[in-house]
């Protein structure tokens, strides 16, 4: 989708439409923290994109329009436009929120050329959503996700198999799955800067610099890709975390914090019915510096208490005295969906607690999270900072906004 | 320091010590083994500053003094050796020389004053423990201990010293193993500590080495923090695990009252097969007891295996169908002496009560297993 935040903010407030409007954290008159998640086109031009700090933005843009975001309606639209999609095919693998892979292979006899097949996707967004989308159209997916960034907004690229090497040569080596701020220096180190330039070393190389990510590189740089488009993927970790509006050092409110996070990473993960052994805390200071703690339990577990008091003793042990900190985070991984479970020996005071867990989770997912809370968290302050919730899945290739 | 011995007997005096030495530790150190010579004797210590092992061998000393040397380049050095007469030495330089008939090798070493001193504090109460039975117990009981550093204080066996009873017990929180000796006297002596499991697994392997005769006794004595245990050459000191060991008793069912009797290598032939299907990350095997028969089953829902066997037992009680970990079914009865074992059941998620079919003289061997809750 295009601009996607922006855009539905546009669709259902035509007063905003062609003005610069942002979507992100609160700039605060250019003090905010935190980022932008999306912006219109109309803001790009003044240099703005998305996980730009929101502060630079605001002094890119101060007369633009900065809102919050409104993640339900963002998610309600999101399963429209997945809705949209698997009426052209069953296989479909979300990527984001925004972004899918579709596998029209077998649509082709029965709806058109895939150029027809993606004429109509964009139509029917256009009339049901009144939102735009650019589609790329390739025999993989890497050489299908660049041909879709390409030609923004609206619009729709197609590479044949024997166009691939030469649509990729002249990409900046960025542009691949994987490689990053650490990476892309190596790449020019080796006097390494377009796609082109990598397809034409030797592979050898290649994977003596990198080792097995560089067979990777070279193959994804010579539109080698052959993973198929996977509807299901599970999840490999869940996480929660809050940057704090100013960084805080009060353990009070650092303690109910991580309450809070824990009582939602476990509400989500049951919702999802995962158990997970791993659990992660993740602390970042006022310097940036960022630390995280793991501990491997012996067993799966969904316990908001078991997950609490491994979190609260990793957070004890970090021993943040007289730090100043910026963020938390909270995460599980190991996860497993093998239902049942061992039972434990001296739990027993647990597991009664976690009766209660269950009957939140039933009064939550029916009337929303707001309609009841643990006593302690009423006045928690930062709860609706709580944006950055992630279920990472196992796919290499992140999905830029 | 100067001093002629064998390689077996030297390289055997090393076992015994070796095993305390950290694989990862931050401080080099450690890795050292200290050698002390005075007169005919030499003392080898080793300790990871939790727990100190030292033993002493019969040598023939030409000159006492003291040094440590890495001690795996020791033991490789003496493991690589035929069994010939060495000639050890330690030179100004501070090396010291390991001489057989036809080579020499040096090995780099620290003074003893670098070596942490361990203060053994001797203290009253000394008591005497068969070795047989004290191997026994650690046997029975160390494989069921926690590793889970969450909980440290499941981490060791618990002793428990009663007047009239010799104790030990280990749970890692899904299976309990209880093992008491009652052929034992200690009128004065009422005490509990937990002993980390590194130490017991020391203390065993020095129990099992050929020169601890059958019938002589290891010398127990517990401090304020720590327990000695002595042996005929070795001793064992290790810190105990501060903390409050779990009121087990609590957890062990008293109304459990179908009782099944099955063969134990027969279960656990079964079981090792049908477990071959389980799912690899529960071993979840299901045991469907029925009038003298259990049926184990096992599914592998990520990749379609099955696994079914029926073997034959004595049960008169209303049918269950019960969820287990196969590892610790197997662990358990690795653990068990008679042919014939004996489970008190009570239903499909409560602890199951497994005793041998018969107890020995003055013993009474009592293991409990919780089970997996089954899906439907």
């Amino acid at each position: 989708m295009d601009a996607f935040f922006a855009a539905v903010e546009q669709r259902d407030h035509p007063e905003y439409k062609g003005l610069p409007v942002i979507v992100g954290a609160d700039p605060k008159d250019g003090k905010g923290r935190g980022v932008v998640s999306t912006c219109s086109y109309e803001a790009r031009k003044y240099g703005i994109h998305s996980a730009m700090p929101i502060s630079q933005a605001y002094r890119l843009c101060p007369l633009g329009i900065y809102l919050r975001g409104r993640m339900s309606v963002y998610q309600s639209v999101s399963r429209q436009l997945m809705q949209i999609l698997s009426d052209f095919t069953s296989l479909v693998e979300p990527l984001s929120i925004d972004e899918a892979f579709l596998d029209i292979t077998g649509s082709i006899r029965l709806l058109g050329t895939p150029e027809k097949i993606a004429r109509k996707i964009q139509q029917r967004i256009a009339d049901e959503l009144h939102l735009t989308a650019s589609i790329g159209i390739a025999p993989n997916k890497f050489v299908a996700k660049i041909a879709s960034d390409l030609n923004k907004p609206n619009g729709l690229v197609i590479v044949e198999e024997h166009q691939i090497r030469d649509f990729l040569a002249p990409l900046p080596i960025s542009k691949l799955w994987g490689v990053g701020k650490k990476t892309q220096p190596i790449f020019l180190k080796y006097g390494i800067r377009t796609i082109g330039e990598l397809a034409n070393s030797s592979k050898e190389r290649i994977v003596t610099i990198f080792g097995n990510s560089g067979l990777h590189f070279w193959n994804l740089a010579n539109g080698i890709d052959d993973r198929d488009v996977v509807t299901h993927t599970p999840a490999k970790s869940v996480s929660q975390e809050i940057t704090f509006d100013k960084d805080i050092d009060d353990l009070t409110e650092l303690h109910k914090t991580l309450l809070y996070l824990v009582t939602e990473l476990t509400r989500l993960i049951r919702k999802d019915h995962y158990k997970a052994k791993t659990i992660t805390l993740k602390v970042r200071l006022a310097d940036f510096s960022t630390f995280t703690r793991s501990h491997t339990l012996s067993d799966f577990t969904d316990s908001f208490n078991l997950i609490h008091s491994v979190i609260s003793d990793l957070f004890h042990r970090f021993n943040c005295h007289n730090k100043k900190i910026r963020l938390l985070g909270v995460a599980v991984s190991n996860l497993n969906t093998q239902q049942g479970g061992q039972i434990s020996i001296f739990d027993q005071e647990n597991q009664e607690k976690d009766k209660a867990d269950k009957v939140l989770d039933l009064i939550q997912n029916k009337f929303g999270v707001d309609a009841i809370q643990k006593g302690t968290l009423i006045d928690l302050k930062h709860r609706d900072r709580l944006t950055d919730q992630k279920i990472k899945q196992d796919k290499p290739g992140p999905g830029k906004r | 320091m100067d001093f002629t011995t064998s390689k077996n007997d030297f390289y055997k005096g090393l076992q015994k010590v070796i095993g305390v030495i950290p694989s990862k530790t931050t401080i080099p150190i450690l890795e050292n083994i200290l050698l002390e010579l005075n007169e005919n004797t030499l003392q080898l210590t080793g300790t990871d500053l939790e727990i100190c092992v030292s033993t002493e061998l019969k040598v023939n000393g030409v000159q006492n003094g003291s040094c440590t040397v890495p001690a795996k380049s020791l033991n490789d050095i003496l493991r690589e050796l035929p069994d010939v007469p060495l000639k050890l030495t330690l030179d100004e330089e501070g090396k010291l020389h390991l001489k057989t008939e036809k080579g020499f090798y040096k090995l780099m070493s620290q003074p003893k004053e670098e070596f942490p001193s361990i203060v053994v504090e001797e203290s009253e109460g000394d008591m005497e423990i068969d070795n047989n039975f004290l191997s026994r117990m650690i046997d029975k009981t160390v494989f069921a201990v926690s590793h889970d550093e969450l909980r440290p204080t499941l981490m060791g066996v618990y002793f428990q010293l009663n007047e009239n009873e010799f104790r030990c017990v280990a749970t890692d929180g899904h299976r309990l193993v209880r093992i008491a000796n009652t052929a034992f006297r200690a009128s004065e002596f009422q005490k509990s500590v937990i002993v980390p499991t590194k130490a017991l697994n020391l203390i065993s392997k020095n129990l099992e080495s050929p020169s601890e005769k059958e019938d002589s006794k290891v010398k127990f004595s517990i401090g304020e923090n720590h327990v000695i245990f002595r042996m005929t050459d070795t001793y064992v000191y290790s810190k105990v695990i501060e903390g409050q060991y779990p009121k087990y008793e609590n957890v062990i069912p008293n109304n459990n009252d179908k009782k099944l009797v099955v063969n134990k290598d027969e279960l656990a032939s079964s079981v090792k097969r049908v477990s071959i299907f389980s799912n690899i990350i529960t071993h979840q095997i299901k045991c469907s007891v029925e009038e003298n028969s259990v049926r184990i089953s096992s599914e592998d829902i990520e990749y379609g295996g099955e696994g079914n066997e029926v073997i034959s037992a004595k049960y008169n009680d209303e049918p269950l169908d019960i969820g287990y970990n196969a590892n610790y079914i197997l662990d358990m009865l690795k653990h068990m002496d008679t042919e014939e074992i004996q489970f008190l059941l009570k239903d499909s998620v409560s602890a199951a009560i497994i005793y041998p079919i018969a107890q020995r003289p003055n013993e009474d061997l009592m293991m409990l297993i919780m089970p997996i809750r089954l899906n439907d």
